[in-house]
């Protein structure tokens, strides 16, 4: 039954274009000839070739057809009748085969089409499921395409026999000859490739080997997940973060920290999203750990140029993380354990319509601490043996998919973090705990070829929470980020090189920036104290048209933003000496300010042969949002604040120019040189000793000002082979000029490094080993140096250069592993990891200070304090596929 | 009830990581350039209390030597001697201080016999008497440059008393207005029989009004997450609960001396961040350390600070 209905709508569907295609046709036909149209045909039969159609018409029926054979399409024709009207048999005819029939002098003339453009579309499969990022390519047009999110490929090319190539890395690629007359889906198939059969390719998406040099932007990385998880990372633990701080433009201003500053960008600079969720806290044991579990994740994409006009809010980049989807063939089960933390994932069908991929990781750092701090335990010195530290976190990914039909599509994707952290030695007194979570439920609707629309509904949510447990007091400290949204993007293809996205956002948010509150019933010391809480309205409108002539492609697009702040609230009023007058209060639902920003986005793209290719882009992007937090490295304390009276919005303008370039046998390298230079406005920094704690008027500890950051980004990929890798090269800086600041003087934020290099590379040794190799180079980190020191109340303090004013040594550091996988079983596939970090334990500084040492009360003697933290450091893991 | 915001402050936090990966960090010595141009610090405080005042004036340099004795600098230390230095209150009144050409005590162990003026210490030199809402002008004149700060003395902090109930030292209770902002800073010192000076730390040395200038802890706190009761307020660092073993002394002060000194908000920033900078690592998990704020013009370092004063001695119960 079920199966009728498909069959009749896709009958229906088939009419319907071909009356489409009618329509267009009528109009070739002169009205001269419509005594001879008129005319009823009889044909012998049902089917046949065109030419044997012609030679039955013309020899039995009367009708002169002039043509040359050799254009005539040899693909069988079929007709629901025999009995026809001559018109409707041509336009029948010109329905099936790509020809156009003209009426001239009582005769009818046969051409090829040269206007009509056929669909051919379908879906790409890898091992079961069907994969973004996958590609097909048709030589002969040198037009190509990859899979969007859910794995599906549409071109639009003008009929004809063609040959069409798909891939995907690791994978055979499939050749497929295609003789296009009418839209046709094609669904493919790809199987691991032979040299790599029983690789543990868990899931993998690399560089799509037509999309730098053809996709117009500037700036893009696909990141090859495959590669971030053979990368030697610290303690064995695979951070997407960390793979992102390899790529050039990517820079850190503490190795072994999981932030990122994109082309010179703040940490707050960058929108992460997960299946389209922001996500505003994304870390783990205070920021040395991501909260992505690698196993959960499908592809990531980091826009650090040419912003695409459909993102926005963000300064300098987007990141797209995809969760993973259920393959639609079994259940499968992956996992890995190590040193501080183990995960679990699975995924598979529900049915016929349905699949699903849930994943969790749990850390246990506290136990690899309470378990080397025991007393007389190797590492620790007695006086510090603890072993009753809670340190743990817990991150889980869920994705469910429904394919309802073959127009609609909705999955449902949820995420949660959750972290504790107490330590015994440390404040023992203090447990913080910090959570997100988030939410999207996401419909992808095809309206025909053409025309696909993809609406999202989320929540995300974060929250953090420090409790204070002593003898005398009881106390809890939070502070939180929530909000709900919608965003609904449509794109229209016109044609293979011609297409139109479009689409609006809004997202409605509500801040609470801080909180402190007793928790003893009986403790009427403290004050329960609130700051006012923040319930901004974001919205965005974008349209973004890409389309290519002859060896260019154009790219161009708008985005309108606007922040609205909404009442209840008050706003300080600050004369134009900064000095407080007023505060004036709102009403519920009251608008108190709004800010709109126009958002000019565009690339330029021309192939300079079918290898090489140069670009150029310019980005404007608004950020109404920033976060605050006093910490260099970026902590869950960490807050949310939106624009307002007194902080005015963020933007930066971006130019970039690229280079891109695929050499060698089946374009095994890669190429590219990216040249960058962006300004910023009204960008914020602290003031020295600024005080954010449960303050309310965080503009009297900032100040905002102009930025500039240019630089240099050159990398060598190579993407086949028993070797595969990159190569990165940065030359970057970046300089602030903020009024209150540094003396009013110029400055560079402390991730500001001139020169990083960065190597990533395995080399399989066989099909059972691999070794993965990970060397970074990179210039010191900036930092604020104690450069003298003065007597105070008989004690010593520091003074301190300018901001930044220092450099720290230059940091290098050689990683290394080695993989073994198991032998090839059907069903059972491990694979061990040993690694070192730090191979020949290069002390890298990680801060420099000149901490007091306290003689009873008195802080006295002292001494520059190098802290290197991860120096040579073996770790085991074990990761396993069923 | 201790400074909220400081032990919130995340800061000491980075030294878990000192000690999770404590088998491979390094601490070590490391050459960085001293400013070789470097500024003068000023240490100025007027009070409510009887005269004379003091004033001390050095130069921070690269390193000072201190004496693991006193704690008092024993070499590379920079005092001005030769400063014009002037207070003047918005009265009229103005003061030309003298250097304080008096020995340190003798009690203060290998002091070498040096005054007080070798060390940097002026004192007022007329009978000029500080007093709540009048605001001070202190200048300092020295190679040519005039370094001037300006202080208003506070409202007097409010009447103390005490909860002798558990701990050593007496817990503070007081009533402290709402609604506006203020700002307290807290000093002590125990001591034996009734004398002040009797007692075995540093602070017990000095007369009054200079002693404050050599207590090393600096207690300041905002009424800002404080109700209008505030009750059991623990100042001390350390306290310890009473009727434990006391192995930190043999024969234990009777008495102490506390005083609650109200100060202004820049004062409470200065010291503040001081505070913050004791525990400062180089601004990984904190922010980028920065010189304390200061009200001194011309760059110099330091604070004049007019705090009103409420004293009150009571016994320590063990």
């Amino acid at each position: 039954m079920n199966h009728q209905i498909k069959r009749g709508l896709h009958l229906l569907l088939k009419r319907a274009s071909l009356f489409l295609l009618l329509c267009c046709c009528v109009a070739l036909l002169p009205a001269q000839g419509q005594q001879l149209l008129q005319k009823n045909v009889q044909l012998k039969q049902a089917e046949g070739t065109l030419l044997e159609v012609l030679q039955e018409l013309q020899q039995h029926q009367g009708v002169t057809f002039s043509y040359d054979e050799s254009i005539l399409p040899k693909k069988p024709l079929k007709f629901d009748k025999k009995s026809w009207q001559l018109r409707k048999l041509l336009k029948a005819i010109e329905a099936q085969l790509p020809i156009e029939f003209r009426y001239l002098n009582e005769q009818i003339i046969l051409r090829k089409n040269k206007k009509g453009k056929v669909n051919f579309s379908g879906t790409i499969k890898v091992d079961g499921e069907q994969m973004p990022g996958a590609t097909v390519y048709v030589p002969e047009l040198n037009i190509g395409s990859a899979t969007d999110a859910n794995g599906y490929y549409s071109l639009l090319l003008p009929p004809g026999r063609y040959t069409s190539v798909f891939s995907f890395i690791g994978h055979q690629q499939e050749n497929r000859t295609l003789d296009l007359s009418d839209d046709t889906s094609l669904n493919v198939n790809l199987y691991p490739s032979i040299d790599q059969l029983g690789e543990v390719v868990i899931s993998a998406t690399q560089n799509n080997e037509f999309d730098l040099l053809k996709m117009a932007q500037t700036g893009v990385h696909q990141i090859d997940i495959q590669q971030v998880k053979d990368m030697p990372m610290f303690v064995g633990e695979t951070d997407i973060f960390k793979g992102i701080q390899a790529l050039p433009g990517i820079q850190n201003s503490h190795v072994g920290t999981s932030n990122f500053s994109v082309r010179g960008g703040g940490y707050d600079h960058n929108l992460i999203l997960l299946d389209g969720v922001p996500i505003y806290n994304t870390a783990h044991t205070l920021g040395f750990f991501s909260v992505f579990n690698t196993n959960a994740l499908q592809s990531a994409q980091l826009y650090k140029g040419g912003l695409p006009a459909q993102y926005g809010g963000r300064l300098s980049s987007v990141l797209t993380l995809t969760t993973k989807e259920g393959n639609n063939e079994k259940i499968r089960v992956q996992g890995g354990i190590g040193v501080i933390s183990s995960n679990l994932v699975v995924d598979g069908p529900i049915g016929k319509k349905v699949t699903f991929m849930v994943g969790g990781r749990y850390g246990y750092p506290s136990l690899l601490l309470n378990t080397i701090n025991k007393p007389g335990a190797f590492v620790a010195p007695a006086f510090v043996s603890s072993t009753r530290n809670d340190m743990n976190f817990v991150d889980l990914n869920a994705k469910v998919k429904f394919k309802l039909d073959p127009k609609n599509e909705i999955s449902i994707t949820a995420f949660g973090s959750q972290d504790r952290f107490r330590s015994q030695i440390i404040l023992p007194e203090n447990t913080y705990d910090w959570y997100s979570v988030g939410g999207v439920i996401n419909w992808k609707h095809r309206f025909n070829a053409r025309l696909v629309s993809n609406i999202k509904l989320f929540h995300s949510q974060s929250h953090y929470a420090n409790h204070q447990k002593s003898n005398l007091e009881n106390t809890r400290w939070s502070n939180s980020i929530e909000q709900q949204g919608l965003k609904a993007d449509l794109s229209y293809q016109f044609s293979a090189n011609h297409q139109l996205n479009f689409g609006v956002a809004l997202t409605h948010m509500h801040l609470n920036p801080g909180k402190l509150e007793t928790l003893d019933e009986n403790d009427d010391l403290v004050r329960y104290e609130k700051l006012h809480t923040k319930q901004p309205v974001e919205s965005g409108i974008y349209f973004d048209h890409q389309f290519s002539w002859k060896k260019w492609q154009f790219n161009y697009g708008l985005r309108l933003s606007s922040l609205h702040n909404v009442g209840i609230g008050r706003e300080r009023v600050y004369d134009n000496d900064q000095n407080l007058t007023g505060e004036k209060f709102y009403r519920s639902g009251e608008v108190m300010s709004e800010y709109y920003g126009w958002e000019p986005r565009a690339s330029i793209r021309y192939s300079l042969n079918p290898n090489a290719s140069l670009k150029a882009s310019y980005t404007r992007t608004y950020q109404y949002l920033h976060q605050v937090g006093d910490a260099s490295i970026g902590l869950p304390t960490d807050f949310w604040l939106p624009a307002n009276r007194n902080v005015k919005p963020r933007f930066a303008d971006q130019y970039s120019l690229g280079y891109f370039w695929t050499f060698g046998n089946e374009a095994t390298y890669q190429f590219s040189a990216e040249a960058y230079y962006r300004q910023s406005h009204r960008v914020i920094d602290y003031l020295d000793n600024a005080d954010l704690f449960m303050n309310d008027a965080i503009e009297t500890q900032i100040s905002t000002g102009d930025e500039v950051a240019y630089g240099l980004e050159l990398m060598l990929k190579k993407k086949k082979g028993r070797l595969k890798g990159w190569l990165g090269y940065t030359w970057a800086k970046v300089e602030r000029n903020i009024p209150g600041i540094n003396n009013n003087q110029t400055y560079a934020p402390n991730y500001d490094r001139r020169h990083n290099l960065s190597l990533n590379a395995t080399y399989d040794l066989g099909k059972r080993w691999r070794i993965a190799a990970n060397f970074q180079y990179m210039s010191g980190a900036g930092i604020t140096a104690p450069v003298g020191e003065f007597f105070y109340n008989n004690q010593l303090f520091n003074f301190y250069s300018t901001r930044n004013g220092h450099r720290l040594p230059d940091v290098h550091q050689l990683n290394l592993s080695i993989i073994l996988r198991s032998k090839q079983q059907k069903r059972w596939q491990g694979e061990w990891a040993l690694g070192v970090n730090n191979v020949y334990n290069r002390a890298n500084a990680f801060s420099l200070s000149r901490p007091q040492t306290q003689i009873g009360n008195v802080h006295i003697y002292r001494q520059f304090t190098r802290m290197s933290l991860f120096g040579l450091m073996p770790y085991i893991s074990y990761n396993f596929k069923f | 009830m201790k400074n909220l915001s400081n032990t919130y402050s995340k800061t000491i936090i980075g030294l878990f990581y000192i000690i999770l990966f404590s088998g491979c960090f390094t601490q070590e010595e490391l050459d960085v350039e001293f400013d070789t141009n470097p500024p003068i610090v000023i240490h100025a405080v007027i009070t409510d209390q009887a005269g004379p005042y003091y004033v001390h004036i050095s130069r921070a340099v690269g390193e000072v030597t201190v004496n693991p004795v006193n704690f008092l600098p024993s070499a590379n230390y920079i005092p001005i001697t030769d400063a014009t230095v002037t207070l003047s209150d918005d009265q009229g009144n103005s003061d030309v201080l003298v250097p304080y050409d008096q020995e340190f005590p003798s009690t203060v162990p290998q002091s070498e016999t040096r005054t007080f003026a070798q060390y940097g210490f002026y004192r007022t030199s007329t009978n000029i008497q500080g007093a709540a809402g009048r605001a001070y002008t202190l200048t300092v004149q020295h190679e040519g440059k005039t370094y001037e700060a300006k202080a208003t003395m506070p409202s007097t902090p409010p009447a103390i008393t005490l909860n002798h109930e558990k701990f050593i030292y007496p817990l503070l209770s007081f009533n402290q207005p709402v609604l506006e902002e203020n700002y307290y800073m807290f000093l002590y010192r125990d001591f034996f029989g009734d004398d002040p000076s009797n007692g075995l730390n540093i602070q017990n040395q000095f007369e009054d009004n200079l002693w404050p200038l050599f207590f090393p802890i600096f207690q300041v706190y905002t009424d800002q997450f404080w109700t209008e009761q505030v009750k059991d307020l623990d100042i001390y660092a350390p306290n310890y609960e009473q009727g434990q073993p006391i192995v930190f002394c043999v024969d234990c002060p009777e008495n102490i001396q506390i005083q609650m000194h109200s100060i202004s908000r820049e004062a409470y920033e200065f010291y503040d961040a001081l505070n913050q900078q004791t525990r400062n690592d180089g601004g990984t998990f904190n922010p980028e350390p920065a010189p304390p704020p200061t009200n001194f013009t011309n760059g110099a370092l330091g604070l004049f600070r007019a705090s009103s004063v409420r004293s009150i001695t009571a016994p320590v119960r063990y």
